[in-house]
C-alpha cells in the first residue's frame, strides 16, 4: 500500500479569486495559491501524511489527513511533496519518493460584466494610438506577461511588467489582448483574454510642407513633400474672377512627380491647386490650396477685339 | 436734237444729283448731333454679338432685353459695350459681371469707356503693370467713369508715364514703383491744357542733368512731383529761381541748398487754388445779374 505511494497523483488548480478572498484575516496573510492533492487510495491506509518542501527544500507544510484528498494553500513556483500511510495503529509506513511539481499563481479574474472596448485615436504626429491595458491582481503572480494580438491573431506586442496596467503605442486597428501571470521560480499561469477589445482608430494625417517656388521665367512650381507610405491626392480648380464658384479642371489621383507646375495652354481667370497627402487607413490631411491667376497676352486681347 | 437735249437734261439731271452735296453737308451736321441715334445699328450689332456668346448663356428674349439696353445709349454704344465685354471677357471675368460692366460703358462716352478697357490693360497685364484683377479692376474705375477731368488727356498721361517709367532705357524701375508713380502724376493732368507728361519728362531732364542738383531717381521723381503738382508753370519757376539765385554776377548768389529751397517756394507758389478758372469766372459772371440793369429795369 504505502509502495503505491509513487503511483498517486497530484491536482494542483488555483482556487478562484473569491474563495481567496474569504479569508478574513488576509491583510497578514499572505494570498496563497490553492492546491489540491488526491492520492491513490490505499485500502489498509487508516491515516495519510503529507510534507511539501520548496525549491530549496525547506519544509513548507505537514498534513495529517484520514482522506486521500487534501486541500491547502501554497505559494507559486515549484514545490516538492512527498506522503506516507499510516494505519490504525499508527504504525508509519515509508516515505514515497518526492514527486516534483509546481504551483502556478492563479488565473487572472477580468471581470466578464465590463466587456467596453479601450479606444484610442491615433495620434498624427507619431501615427499611434496610445492605450492603457489594465487587469486585476493575480493570486501569487509575481510578474505579468501581456500580449497584443491584431485581427489575424498574431502577436504584435509584448511585454512582461510588474505592475497591473501596461501602455501600449499601437497602429490603427482592432486589437485583443491577453496576460499570463507569472509567479515564484518564474512558473507561468494561465493565459487569459482580455475580453475588452482594443480599437485605435484612424487620425487625420498631419499637414504636409509644400513649398511655391519660382521656376523658370519665375513660373509657378510648388514642390511636393516626399515620405515614405503617402500619397498625394489633388486637384486644380478654375474659377472667373468676380465669381465665387469653382468649377474643377483636373484631378491628380495621384500626383506622382517631384513638382507641379501649372499645365500649359490653361485659359485666362482664377485658379485654386489643392493638395493634400493619403495613407491607407487615414484620414486625409487637409488640403493644401495655392491660389494663382492666368492673364491674357495683349496680342490674345488684340485679336479678341479685332474679331468681328 | 430732240434727243440730244434729252440726253443732256439726263446728265444734268444725274449730274444735280451727284451734286447735291450742300444739301448732305446740311443734313451731315444734323447727323453728327449727338442727340440723334444710331440706334437700329447699335440694336442689330448688340444683338448679333451677344446671341454669339455661348458662355453667357443668354435665351434669345435676354439677347434682345440686352441688346434694346445697348441701343438706348445711342451711337457708338455697342462699339463700347463690345470693346470693354471682350477685354474683361478675354481676361476671365465671370460673364454675367462682364455684361454688366460693359452695358454700363455702353451708357458713357468713347473715351471714357477707351479708358477703361485701356488702363485696364495697362495695369493687369503681365508685359505692363502686372498688378492684381481686383486693383487694377479698381483704378481702371477710378481713372474712367469716376474721372471728373478729361479723359483722353489722362489716358494719354497715364500710358506715356507708364511707357517711359518702365522702359529698359530709361528709368527700369520696378512695376509697382511706377504704378504709383502715374497715379501721382495724373491726378495734376487736369492742371495742363495738354497733358503733363511732356512737362514731367522736361523736367526730370533737367533735374537729372543739372550739376547743382544732385538726386538720385527716386529723389528727382519726388520732387517733378511736388513742383508739377502746382501747375504748368510751376517747372519753369523752379528752374528760373535756381538759374537766378545761383548765379554769380546776382546779389543774391545762394549757395545751393538754399537756392533748391527758395526755388521750392517759389514752384509751390505757382499754383493758387483760390482763384478760379478763367470759364468758371466768365460763367459766373454771365450767370449773374447785373444789379445797375436790374436797376434800370425798375
Amino acid at each position: 500500500m504505502i509502495k503505491n505511494l509513487s503511483k498517486f497523483f497530484l491536482v494542483l488548480f488555483t482556487l478562484t479569486l473569491t474563495l481567496v478572498q474569504a479569508q478574513p484575516k488576509g491583510a497578514d496573510l499572505k494570498r496563497l495559491s490553492s492546491v489540491e492533492l488526491q492520492w491513490e487510495d490505499s485500502p489498509g491506509a487508516f491515516m495519510y501524511e503529507v510534507e511539501v518542501f520548496n525549491s530549496k527544500n525547506k519544509r513548507l507544510k505537514k498534513f495529517v489527513s484520514k482522506t486521500s484528498l487534501f486541500k491547502f494553500k501554497s505559494t507559486s513556483g515549484k514545490i516538492k511533496i512527498r506522503g506516507r500511510v499510516l494505519d490504525a495503529y499508527g504504525k508509519k509506513g515509508l516515505w514515497s519518493e518526492i514527486i516534483e511539481t509546481t504551483v502556478p499563481p492563479d488565473d487572472i479574474k477580468f471581470p466578464e460584466t465590463d466587456s467596453k472596448p479601450i479606444e484610442a485615436k491615433a495620434s498624427n504626429s507619431t501615427l499611434k494610438g496610445k492605450v492603457k491595458l489594465e487587469w486585476p491582481e493575480g493570486i501569487q503572480a509575481k510578474q505579468y506577461a501581456v500580449k497584443v494580438y491584431d485581427k489575424d491573431n498574431k502577436v504584435v506586442l509584448e511585454k512582461t511588467v510588474s505592475t497591473l496596467f501596461v501602455n501600449f503605442d499601437l497602429d490603427i486597428g482592432t486589437y485583443q489582448y491577453s496576460v499570463t501571470p507569472i509567479g515564484n521560480d518564474f512558473i507561468l499561469g494561465k493565459e487569459i483574454m482580455s475580453p475588452k477589445k482594443i480599437e485605435i482608430g484612424s487620425a487625420q494625417l498631419p499637414d504636409e510642407r509644400f513649398d511655391i517656388v519660382r521656376g523658370p521665367g519665375n513660373s509657378l512650381q510648388i514642390k511636393m513633400p516626399k515620405k515614405s507610405g503617402i500619397e498625394i491626392y489633388g486637384e486644380l480648380e478654375y474659377s472667373h474672377h468676380m465669381a465665387e464658384d469653382w468649377t474643377p479642371v483636373l484631378e491628380y489621383k495621384p500626383f506622382t512627380q517631384g513638382i507641379w507646375s501649372p499645365e500649359k495652354k490653361l485659359k485666362p481667370g482664377r485658379y485654386r491647386v489643392g493638395f493634400w497627402v493619403r495613407r491607407t487607413g487615414w484620414l486625409d490631411s487637409a488640403k493644401f490650396n495655392h491660389e494663382f491667376v492666368i492673364k491674357p497676352t495683349e496680342a490674345e486681347i488684340a485679336e479678341s477685339i479685332s474679331q468681328p | 436734237m430732240s434727243k440730244t437735249t434729252g440726253a443732256l437734261i439726263a446728265i444734268l439731271f444725274s449730274f444735280g444729283l451727284s451734286h447735291a452735296a450742300p444739301d448732305d453737308g446740311l443734313l451731315y451736321d444734323k447727323l453728327n448731333d449727338p442727340r440723334f441715334c444710331d440706334t437700329a445699328d447699335e440694336f442689330k450689332n448688340t444683338y448679333q454679338f451677344l446671341i454669339k456668346q455661348n458662355d453667357l448663356g443668354f435665351t434669345e428674349p435676354q439677347a434682345i432685353k440686352g441688346a434694346l439696353k445697348v441701343a438706348k445709349n445711342c451711337t457708338g454704344a455697342y462699339e463700347r459695350f463690345s470693346q470693354v465685354f471682350r477685354v474683361l471677357q478675354k481676361s476671365g471675368v465671370d460673364m454675367k459681371k462682364t455684361f454688366q460692366v460693359a452695358l454700363e460703358y455702353s451708357g458713357f462716352d468713347n473715351e471714357r469707356a477707351k479708358n477703361f478697357y485701356v488702363l485696364f490693360q495697362k495695369l493687369f497685364l503681365e508685359n505692363y503693370l502686372d498688378i492684381d484683377f481686383s486693383t487694377a479692376y479698381r483704378i481702371s474705375h477710378e481713372l474712367s467713369k469716376d474721372y471728373k477731368g478729361d479723359p483722353a488727356k489722362l489716358r494719354d498721361d497715364f500710358v506715356k508715364i507708364v511707357k517711359y517709367c518702365t522702359d529698359e532705357k530709361e528709368f527700369s524701375l520696378g512695376k509697382p514703383l511706377c504704378m504709383d508713380l502715374a497715379l501721382r502724376l495724373t491726378k495734376y493732368t487736369e492742371l495742363y491744357p495738354n497733358g503733363l507728361y511732356d512737362e514731367f519728362r522736361k523736367f526730370m531732364v533737367y533735374i537729372q542733368t543739372n550739376k547743382h542738383l544732385g538726386f538720385n531717381l527716386r529723389e528727382a521723381l519726388n520732387l517733378s512731383v511736388r513742383v508739377l503738382s502746382k501747375g504748368p508753370k510751376a517747372s519753369r519757376n523752379f528752374r528760373q529761381t535756381i538759374d537766378f539765385a545761383l548765379n554769380k554776377s546776382e546779389k543774391l548768389n545762394l549757395p545751393e541748398l538754399q537756392a533748391f529751397q527758395l526755388a521750392l517756394i517759389i514752384s509751390d507758389y505757382s499754383f493758387d487754388p483760390t482763384k478760379k478758372k478763367p470759364e468758371e469766372t466768365a460763367l459766373n459772371v454771365d450767370s449773374k445779374p447785373d444789379k445797375k440793369d436790374d436797376k434800370k429795369l425798375k
